[in-house]
């Protein structure tokens, strides 16, 4: 039994759904701030934020992916339930911090913007 | 073995931390849009969009919190380490949540403030004439 293949399936299938639900968000709830940008082209800021979102699913399932490199060899159940704690937490931490950067930038933005 | 108890140390903690997370940040957020709509001048889509991204938020922050500190270790094989190993990591938990929630509550607060005082000045300074 490798334990090592089992905590990378397990990981790899959290972290794309938590990526994939935190994604649908910003680009639902994102489409108001980005349409404030460029006024009059509701479309071409639609167009804008799409690829905002691809680009967004590229760069963070790529870097989970390329930290697998860097596991351990995992020998019990109890040692694989830590190394996945750890793993998710640092990435879901990364998540939280960008997104928080995020909010902030569009909300002084907004501000300028509805005065 | 003192393995199963930890692990079974682990299957009590996660679920509780969890549980904990989504009550807290329900409550707060049911509760927050009042404050959004104050501070964005009752735009109403502006106020649930920006609403929703702070949930967002603020579970990725506390999950991965939770995830972090979750390594139980104890040098006593019994029950007694067991439950006070998970009593300390919990109320830390409980403890840093309610820290957030307040942190949370005091950023609506100077939000509103800051709203409620006078505008900006105009982006373009005033002109001098006839000089």
């Amino acid at each position: 039994m490798n334990y090592n293949l089992i905590g990378y399936s397990v990981f790899i299938t959290v972290i794309v759904f938590i990526i994939v639900i935190v994604g649908k968000t910003c680009y639902k709830n994102g489409n108001v701030f980005v349409a404030a940008l460029i006024p009059d082209h509701l479309d071409l800021c639609q167009q804008i934020n799409k690829t905002l979102l691809v680009c967004y699913y590229l760069v963070n399932i790529g870097y989970c992916t390329m930290t697998l490199v860097s596991w351990d060899t995992v020998i019990s159940p109890l040692q694989l339930v830590e190394i996945l704690a750890v793993k998710l937490a640092v990435i879901i931490c990364i998540l939280s911090v960008l997104h928080y950067l995020n909010i902030f930038i569009l909300t002084n933005a907004i501000h300028k913007l509805i005065k | 073995m003192e393995t199963t108890k930890i692990l079974i140390g682990y299957a009590i903690y996660l679920p509780i931390a969890l549980f904990l997370t989504l009550y807290v940040s329900r409550t707060l957020f049911k509760n927050s849009k009042i404050y959004m709509l104050d501070i964005f001048k009752g735009r109403e889509e502006i106020a649930n969009a920006t609403n929703k991204l702070f949930e967002t938020g603020f579970y990725l922050l506390n999950i991965g919190f939770a995830l972090l500190i979750m390594k139980i270790s104890i040098y006593s094989n019994s029950y007694q380490s067991l439950v006070e190993a998970l009593g300390s990591k919990i109320g830390g938990f409980a403890i840093y949540l309610g820290l957030m929630l307040f942190i949370n509550l005091f950023l609506f607060f100077r939000g509103k403030r800051k709203a409620n005082e006078a505008p900006k000045p105009t982006a373009f300074p005033p002109t001098f004439v006839g000089q």
